[in-house]
């Protein structure tokens, strides 16, 4: 079998004819950062994009059952999401639950207590190269950044979970104008966002794996190229979940599998931890709402500040001078970046 | 000699060179048969006068089981025929170990009349070259033999065991194959395969190219018994699946039950597939072995003394030298390899007494680079003994140790871990066939048979020292099931036969075990857990039993074609645990216990079937229909390893299977084979008051291995004398499989969003396979020099048309964030395939 499989396989895209199923996605998440916005989405599916359509309808409110407190969400447009409309940080040890109401339908999670943070982390990145042969049997070298993490566990009694989240980000710089003839343009920078792969999501299981000391865990693999020229900066989350929040991600690690083997089980529906307390014949809702306790890291692959996409044969591209035209790209610096 | 032998023609007898062949001649009634007799005894003494001489170049050919009831005298028909298929006169026709002598008549046939037992039958005309074939014959039946030009050498004796058994007997839809049969299909790599070869026949499928296992008329793989003469094997393949555990030197023969299933046979719901290993011949040690680019087998056959004869058989293959030459370096990085080696030992104490041992062992490896792996092997051992009480009465005891282990592991990493489990039994049986003498068109098989499981604790443990996997062990439970049956095979009349069978079955989940208690125990759930059971060792957890009734009619339309109906129930106490489309080395083992009960099927089948020419021509066609219950299925994301609460991820379900049949065959001539066709459903519905205890909201879906259409067409051709083209073509539906009917993005992670389960199907398979088999005089250093071997070279291209038929589907997500996951069509063999195989045999 290998030996068909390494001569002979081969992969390619096919067409399902799938009609538009038009899912309402209800997703939060409620740490004890400061920095978080604590925001919750509410959107319905749509064929065309991963973004979802916006719902700016739904009543939302989380409510912390320890200490009997609600606290009532708007939508916002800038974060296409519902914000809590007075400050809201999540404490440790209280238990919390999210009720969205909307199309007269009510969707409400169980009550999960935010977990303690409960390790302390070392991360660092190393340069790996990696021998890659073509299919044509060429042999090739890349390099590539991995970013890397030892942490310490505290002894606790309640099993633990985490989640170890890792943010790009690329600094770009505006190109410098003449002064005399733009007096009144000086550059700025960007930072541009780039997110990973659903396989890049990076679970600890305490039920499975009981050690005091997780060594040279993983959490990023990424292959060098031009881009590095910019800075780019790595924001490392690492929360304690609860054992909920940690089922669903690993449902969906499971479902965003990459590798496609009828030894592997067939592919369903995720399904978060929102109920519907009433039995109305509705689209079930998707997501999780997870107290987390995160502790941020900041790590920095490159030191330098040059614009280095800007200057192109045919002139300034105008993201050169107004550097938010790049996609995912922001004026606000990230909390753990300088 | 001779001359005093001619000189005698009104009856003789005549004992030559110390062999005790006992000829006798009719009297001829004319001058003109007078002539004929003369040239017939002519021919005659010249044959013995060589038997000594002739190079044993048979194979060992059984015409009914000596299992089956043996009548005290049975009836062989026979035709000879040329390579063209041309009816040869006059052949003069020896039977060793009996006092017969004939010769075929003008339509190329014959009859011989004699006590059941093993002949040697020697076969032999001017022009042609000598035959023999060494016979074990327990029933009525028919041989087709064909014979070669002197000029050339003996060509391979196409044999079939009753060659109208598929209009005249009673049972429906049983298929059998020789080991000749498939011994020349294409295959993958060269491999002679017996589930593969399976898996041309109509109602047969499997859900992926080198998956294992089979599914027959829309059930699930385990609920298939196969036996290997009568053992149990629970897992029939090497290699994931590519390969079946059968060695094909050491298989007599197989029958495959699909319709009707006679009651001695149960613990299954869907059919049985009966393997047959062969007995070691009598007269001379004899090798036959073959060398293919990944594996090699070998069997060594023949006396240890008068009375006792051995087979061995061994196979081992050694892909790596494959795999290093793979680009990839995954592959180049893996290994794959399997070895299995299969003994019997047959000891004859006289006509009526026959005593086997036997035994079968299997190893496999498997390991994908360093990311997983799995490995399993199984071991059987058999003694079987066959008493022939008087004429009427013959008994068979046998008793059965049977062991299958099997391991995931995931080698590095800080989760490297070895997860173990298996399954033990033991089997005793003892089985009655009888007739009574007021009642002789009855033959009763009645018997009883026990059977004790012992699934093996489920351990897992970690893999190298930086593995923070927590050892752990999970205990399994036990059980035993006791059956009693009996049939009655009933011949009404010349056109009416039926077989009524029952069959009873008691099967106890016993202790050591610990039982979850639930406030639901309809609807268990990890947190409707109240309370524990403690249950002792042997102490009975949970009984279940039931009756199984089984019937079939044959009504004979005209001497050619038949109408059969048949009904079988069946209740099945064990099953595989397993949420993977195809079926898994490491798919555990579980006995019906308190939350499990025992599946059962009711199976419902009409059919006619027609033979024309003489037998040449096959044409059957077959309707089926058939539910079950208590099928298992899973809650999504299931969790069943190192589960000791299994029922709090399993759901029970109906099941509904129907379909039709059709196959054309070719038995014998310059081309044969044959073309089937089967259209077949297959749905399960899984409802339950609780909602979430549903599949696709309670209604009817169809199951993982629902392949609506399936088209074989197996053909050979012979070309010249002694060398054959092959061609296997195969189409299929596609498999069901869930796609992502949409996606969504929550914190930054594109998460898809699937289908009902089976809502869509994975594209058709087609393909074609071409062999070309050269026998004999491969090497041609010397054509005079008479040849002590015999040998073939088969070529073979697997997949001829390249074509990239799908193993699976998966989603990809294309790079960046926020794109949709795109479905990927993963195929294994996208290319033409050679293969070249040589065997070789003296």
């Amino acid at each position: 079998m290998l030996l068909g499989m390494g001569l002979t396989t081969c992969v390619s895209i096919i067409e399902f004819d799938t009609a538009d199923a038009k899912e309402i996605i209800i997703f939060g998440k409620l740490t004890n950062s400061r920095n978080y916005d604590q925001n919750i989405t509410v959107k319905r599916t749509d064929l065309n994009t991963t973004a979802g359509l916006s719902i700016e309808n739904a009543v939302v409110q989380v409510i912390d059952e320890t200490d009997n407190q609600s606290y009532a969400y708007q939508f916002s447009e800038e974060t296409d999401s519902y914000l809590p409309v007075t400050p809201l940080v999540g404490i440790p040890g209280h238990a919390y639950r999210a009720r969205v109401s909307l199309e007269n339908q009510i969707f409400e999670s169980d009550p999960q207590v935010m977990p303690e943070f409960n390790a302390i982390d070392t991360s660092y990145f190393e340069f790996e190269k990696e021998v890659a042969i073509s299919n044509a049997g060429v042999e090739s070298e890349q390099y590539r950044l991995k970013i890397l993490t030892d942490s310490r566990l505290d002894q606790v009694e309640e099993t633990l979970f985490m989640k170890w989240d890792v943010e790009q980000v690329f600094i770009i710089s505006e190109v410098v104008l003449p002064a005399s003839k733009f007096p009144f343009y000086s550059p700025r920078v960007c930072y541009i966002f780039e997110g990973f792969a659903n396989d890049d999501l990076v679970l600890f299981n305490g039920d499975l794996v009981q050690v005091d000391l997780i060594q040279r865990q993983e959490l990023a693999s990424i292959p060098l190229d031009n881009s590095f020229i910019n800075i780019r900066g790595y924001g490392i989350i690492q929360s304690s979940i609860t054992r909920e929040a940690a089922n669903y991600w690993q449902k969906v690690i499971d479902v965003s599998n990459r590798v496609g083997s009828i030894f592997k089980v067939a592919k369903v529906d995720t399904t978060g931890t929102f109920v519907t307390p009433s039995d109305l014949p509705v689209n079930l809702g998707r997501g999780v709402d997870a107290p987390n306790c995160d502790y941020p890291i900041t790590l920095f692959a490159n030191v330098d500040q040059n614009c280095f996409p800007c200057l192109e044969d045919l002139g300034v591209p105008d993201y050169c001078v107004n550097c938010t035209f790049l996609p995912n790209s922001t004026r606000k610096r990230p909390s753990y970046l300088f | 000699m001779l001359k005093k032998y001619l000189s005698n023609y009104h009856c003789h007898t005549i004992f030559i060179r110390g062999l005790s062949n006992l000829i006798v001649i009719q009297e001829p009634d004319s001058s003109k048969d007078r002539v004929k007799l003369i040239l017939k005894h002519l021919l005659l003494s010249l044959a013995l006068l060589s038997l000594l001489e002739i190079k044993a170049q048979n194979k060992l050919i059984r015409i009914g089981r000596p299992s089956l009831y043996a009548p005290e005298t049975v009836t062989l028909d026979g035709q000879v025929v040329d390579i063209d298929g041309n009816r040869l006169e006059s052949v003069i026709i020896l039977i060793s170990n009996s006092n017969q002598g004939i010769s075929t008549d003008s339509e190329g046939k014959f009859q011989i009349s004699t006590p059941p037992g093993a002949y040697s039958l020697v076969f032999h005309r001017i022009g042609l070259k000598r035959t023999i074939k060494v016979i074990e014959i327990y029933k009525d039946g028919e041989v087709i033999i064909e014979m070669q030009d002197n000029t050339i050498e003996l060509d391979e004796i196409t044999i079939s065991g009753n060659q109208d058994e598929n209009v005249t007997g009673v049972t429906a839809g049983v298929s059998r194959l020789s080991i000749g049969e498939i011994e020349r299909l294409p295959a993958f790599l060269g491999e002679v395969d017996v589930v593969k070869s399976l898996q041309l026949l109509p109602g047969v499928s499997t859900v992926g190219e080198g998956a294992g296992g089979f599914n027959v008329r829309g059930g699930k793989t385990d609920q298939n018994l196969i036996l290997l003469n009568d053992g149990m094997i629970f897992n029939s393949s090497h290699v994931l699946g590519f390969f079946s555990a059968f060695n094909p030197g050491v298989v007599e023969d197989f029958s495959l039950y699909k319709g009707f299933i006679p009651a001695q046979y149960g613990g299954r719901i869907s059919s049985v597939l009966q393997v047959n290993m062969k007995e070691g011949n009598s007269e001379k040690i004899k090798f036959d072995g073959g060398i293919g680019i990944i594996s090699s087998r070998m069997v060594i056959d023949g006396p240890i003394s008068d009375k006792t004869t051995f087979v061995l058989g061994g196979r081992a293959s050694y892909s790596d030298w494959v795999l290093q030459t793979v680009q990839n370096l995954d592959v180049k990085n893996s290994d794959a390899r399997f070895s299995d080696l299969n003994g019997i030992i047959t000891h004859r104490f006289n006509n009526e007494h026959k005593l086997q041992f036997s035994f079968y062992r299997s190893k496999d490896f498997f390991q994908f680079s360093d990311q997983f792996g799995f490995d399993w092997g199984t071991d059987l051992f058999s003694v079987e003994f066959e008493n022939i009480l008087n004429p009427s009465l013959k008994s068979e005891t046998s008793v059965v140790q049977g062991f299958y282990e099997s391991s995931r592991f995931d080698p590095e990493g800080i989760d490297a871990a070895r997860v173990e489990n298996g399954i033990n039994y033991l089997q005793a049986r003892q089985n009655f066939i009888a007739t009574l003498p007021a009642l002789d068109n009855h033959t009763f098989n009645t018997g009883f048979q026990y059977l004790q499981y012992r699934i093996k604790p489920e351990k897992s443990q970690p893999q190298t020292p930086e593995s923070g996997i927590i050892p752990e062990t999970v205990e399994k439970e036990r059980g035993r099931e006791w059956s009693f049956y009996i049939n009655d095979e009933i011949e009404l009349n010349d056109r009416i036969s039926v077989s009524l069978g029952l069959r009873y079955t008691l099967f106890q989940n016993y202790g050591p075990y610990t039982v979850f208690q639930y406030s639901d125990p309809n609807a268990p759930s990890i947190p409707t857990i109240t309370d524990t059971l403690q249950f002792t060792s042997s102490e009975v957890i949970q009984t279940y039993d039931g009756f199984e009734p089984r019937a079939a009619l044959k009504f004979q339309t005209s001497p050619n074609s038949s109408i059969k109906l048949s009904y079988n129930r069946l209740n099945q106490y064990i099953h595989t645990v397993s949420n993977t489309t195809a079926q898994s080395p490491v798919d555990l083992w579980q006995p019906s216990n308190t939350f499990i009960p025992p599946q059962r099927s009711d199976n419902f089948s009409i059919g006619y079937f027609q033979n024309l020419k003489e037998n040449q021509w096959e044409l059957s066609m077959d309707l089926f229909y058939k539910t079950s219950e208590n099928l298992l299925e899973y809650k999504d994301f299931a969790d069943l390893i190192l589960n000791n609460h299994l029922e709090t991820d399993l759901l029970s379900g109906q099941g509904r299977a129907y379909g039709s049949e059709f196959q054309i065959k070719r038995n014998y001539g310059k081309w044969s084979g044959w073309v089937s066709y089967t259209y077949s459903r297959t749905f399960l519905k899984i409802d339950n008051e609780n909602t979430e205890l549903r599949v696709n909201r309670g209604e009817w879906y169809p199951t993982n291995f629902d392949r609506p259409h399936n088209l074989a067409v197996v053909s050979k051709l012979k070309i010249g004398k002694k060398s054959t083209f092959d061609a296997n073509f195969n189409y299929t539906s596609g498999i069901p499989t869930n796609v992502i009917i949409t996606a969504y993005q929550v914190d930054q992670q594109a998460v898809p969003h699937f289908s009902d389960r089976n809502e869509f199907r994975i594209p058709d398979y087609i393909r074609l396979d071409l062999a070309i088999t050269a026998a004999d005089n491969i090497w041609k250093f010397d054509r005079k020099k008479p040849k002590k071997y015999e040998e073939s070279m088969t070529f073979s291209i697997y997949n001829v048309m390249g074509r990239n038929n799908a193993y699976s589907v998966f989603f990809v997500r294309p790079e960046g964030i926020g794109g949709l996951p795109k479905a990927h069509k993963f195929t294994v063999l996208g290319n033409a395939l050679p293969a070249l195989t040589y065997n070789i045999k003296f």
